[in-house]
């Protein structure tokens, strides 16, 4: 059986996300991990969309997030299939 | 929505039903969410006099009302039960990130009464909720359970678990309860509390959307505040080898004025609370010596190891609990010590830092973070168990425990081996970890022989890590507050972060004052600890941050969230008298079980009795009989008991949510 392809994505701002997790914590699917490093000079743990992950492209953590640092954007994937 | 889902779960493990409860609006305009609603439940709920560790006792497992909003700095949740440590009201306070995951699953609380016949963990998602078999996990150790009930039920959500370890199993009276592999509810024995009930574990997987009544402001708000966050950054020069040179200055300062709070999130950014480790010893903040001692017991060659930078330097990444913006916290990489024990271990936090290295005396700080990942596994309050090793300590050197008597372990100032195997045993509840297990009160009163004189608590609460005599505010809040031996409720350091008399019409002026007009009881002095009181029980309402309280309110700003939430358009007053009210209904709490406050006057050595012979608090005995009665009546409790006088309660209008009218005799 193959996985639905999400028509979108979640894209992270680094420069404006905190590292809050409201995202990891608001996403139905368990799709982000927050293990990102090396972005700043305290080691902070920043989310990102897991490596392997059940993204529907709901876009529930782009309109939770506090500070606007996530952006949907198309797939290139769902566009090729 | 107001933020709040108005609704809670209660579940019977005696008869393994569930009830949903709905909770009128009214009690969250009273109370908030948190600890006032888990104070709401309890008080109407548990019969005067309960077991603390029988089947009438109640656990609550609460979220904030701004949890889950958009909200910066409120993702903590909060435990709630009679505690059989003080006897009398009992919270702790936790971040990580199972606030929310309470939130959705469709409730503001989670309620257990009743005992289980047989060990069972509570699976919550959107549908039905259930008690599971956790026959499998009893004996595992919080991790180890927690990893394992993450395994066993992920769905299309990974869950949020609590667990409790062996200690809470084994009903150990400092024992807490472990969310995300070792951050804890630590205090007021609530771990002993749900092993009691035979609850191992609670498993969280529900998606539910939480919202408040205007999102985009909340957003607004939270904007605004990550602006002035992501600018507060320590110069690149600083390091932690300057941090005695900011202790001195302090404690030279012959005046106070107010702090700012963005320059302490600096500090949090960098190091989390170890900034207080070399800082805190040199103003006299951190006991040493179990109390007795001072800087010539533990000179600057020792201290000068407890340089943050060491841990620090043993960090593989920053994380940050559910909506913080600071991100105190840190995974240590602890392979090389004490042969490779344990792999990683959260950062130790200052209070466990100071617990197991000043106050007994150790300068291995290594071996401090073995200690930690030992505790955090084991399912032990840091804090009440370095203090209850302190007072085994001193009585192992003043003669009162031989060697016989302590499983063969040379209990010297400062022998962290021998403390480590100490440790283990106090988890196992073996030998001499059984005479220990229930802290120093109870130790005490086994050991007899004069002991009680070095056990340091307050209502059988052992001490944190900040000695009142440098800040009297906490002593009294150690002694008055409806759980003692807990810093972190009121203190004057933190009234001085708060900027509270810029919002509230009564809180008094913080300006530059003499840091001796502190030591004098007096009604102002009393007033301002209303306040931050006051003030921390909104924070505790809606799951905010004891961090993010310390970036005052003009930075955290929780009236405004508040409103954004709930639509209430509430004044900071009105507010804060939510919070004089919480305050109150939790004493009320003690008054219902008729718990004598008397008893939860701190010990002597912390009030200075007799005073230090050397150091910053030389000298010093606090007059905390006086400041407490007036810190009672300020509250309008009765001076002398403690307990809050009818007319208080009818001011508030706390009767109009109780099943039963409060009256004091």
């Amino acid at each position: 059986m193959s996985e639905k392809i999400a028509k979108q994505l979640p894209v992270f701002d680094y420069k404006i996300c905190m590292a809050c997790k409201d995202c990891v914590a608001v996403c139905p699917l368990s799709c982000l991990v927050a293990d990102k490093t090396g972005l700043d000079k305290y080691k902070k743990a920043y989310p990102r969309l897991g490596d392997y992950n059940p993204c529907n492209g709901c876009s529930i953590c782009a309109k939770d997030c506090p500070v606007g640092a996530i952006t949907m954007v198309p797939n290139v994937a769902y566009k090729a299939a | 929505m107001k933020g709040y889902l108005g609704k809670i779960l209660v579940v019977d493990l005696a008869t393994g039903e569930f009830e949903t409860e709905t909770i009128d609006d009214a009690v969250y305009e009273q109370l908030l969410s948190g600890v006032g609603l888990g104070a709401y439940y309890l008080y109407n709920n548990i019969p005067a006099g309960a077991d603390p560790l029988g089947p009438d006792n109640i656990l609550g497992i609460t979220s904030g009302l701004l949890t889950g909003t958009g909200s910066f700095m409120t993702g903590r949740w909060m435990a709630v039960c009679k505690s059989p440590l003080t006897g009398g009201w009992g919270d702790a306070n936790c971040g990580g990130n199972l606030a929310p995951a309470i939130k959705q699953c469709g409730y503001d609380a989670i309620f257990f009464k009743g005992i289980s016949e047989k060990p069972v963990y509570l699976y919550l998602d959107k549908k039905e909720p259930q008690l599971k078999d956790a026959s499998h996990l009893w004996g595992m150790d919080a991790i180890e359970a927690e990893l394992k009930l993450i395994e066993e039920n992920t769905g299309k959500k990974l869950p949020s678990v609590a667990t409790i370890g062996p200690a809470g199993e084994k009903l150990s009276l400092i024992a807490g309860i472990s969310n995300d592999q070792g951050r804890y509810a630590g205090r007021s024995g609530v771990g002993a509390v749900m092993g009691s009930k035979k609850l191992k574990g609670i498993v969280l997987a529900g998606t539910k959307r939480v919202r408040g009544e205007r999102p985009e402001e909340i957003k607004n708000l939270s904007k605004a505040y990550a602006t002035k966050m992501r600018k507060a950054n320590l110069p690149g020069l600083f390091k932690g080898g300057l941090l005695p040179i900011v202790g001195k200055l302090s404690a030279k300062a012959k005046k106070v004025g107010p702090v700012d709070g963005m320059i302490t999130a600096m500090m949090f950014k960098k190091y989390g609370s170890i900034v207080n480790n070399t800082l805190g010893v040199v103003n006299g903040d951190s006991p040493l010596k179990n109390w007795g001692g001072s800087v010539k017991d533990y000179p600057k060659k020792q201290f000068k190891k407890l340089n943050p930078e060491i841990s620090i330097a043993r960090e593989t990444s920053k994380y940050h609990c559910n909506s913080c913006i600071i991100g105190c916290g840190g995974i240590a990489d602890i392979k090389d010590i004490n042969n490779g024990e344990f792999e990683h271990t959260h950062k130790p936090e200052y209070e466990t830092v100071c617990m197991f290295g000043g106050n007994i005396l150790n300068d291995d700080y290594d071996k401090i973070h073995t200690i930690n990942e030992l505790l955090n596994r084991g399912g032990l309050d840091t804090i009440s168990a370095g203090a209850t090793v302190a007072f085994a300590i001193e009585c192992y050197e003043k003669g009162i425990l031989t060697k016989a008597e302590t499983d063969g372990l040379e209990l010297t100032w400062g022998n962290i081996d021998a403390v480590i195997a100490l440790v283990k045993k106090m988890i196992a509840r073996e030998g001499i970890g059984d005479l220990l297990a229930d802290g120093v009160r109870v130790a005490a009163a086994k050991i007899g022989k004069g002991s009680e004189h070095y056990a340091v608590h307050a209502g059988g609460q052992e001490l944190p890590a900040h000695d009142p005599k440098i800040d009297p505010m906490l002593g009294v809040t150690y002694s008055a507050d409806p759980t003692p031996g807990r810093h972190t409720t009121s203190g004057g350091l933190y009234y001085k972060h708060s900027s509270l008399w810029e919002f509230v019409s009564w809180a008094p002026t913080q300006k530059k004052e003499l840091k001796s007009d502190e030591f004098v009881p007096s009604e102002r002095e009393a007033m301002k600890n209303k306040a931050m009181t006051a003030y921390k029980m909104v924070v505790d309402g809606v799951g905010a941050c004891y961090y993010g309280m310390l970036n005052g309110e003009q930075n955290l700003g929780l009236f405004k969230y508040l409103n954004e939430a709930t639509g209430w358009n509430k004044t900071p007053d009105e507010y804060m008298e939510t919070g004089i009210r919480m305050q109150t209904l939790r004493q009320m709490f003690n008054a219902k079980h008729k718990v004598d406050l008397a008893g939860f006057r701190m010990s002597d050595k912390a009030v200075g009795n007799p005073s230090l012979k050397d150091g910053i608090s030389k000298g010093v005995t606090l007059k905390i009989d006086e400041m407490i009665h007036k810190y009672n009546n300020i509250w309008g409790w009765d001076e002398k008991s403690g307990y809050p006088k009818n007319v208080t309660v009818e001011q508030l209008g706390l009767n109009s949510i109780l099943t039963e009218p409060y009256s004091y005799e």
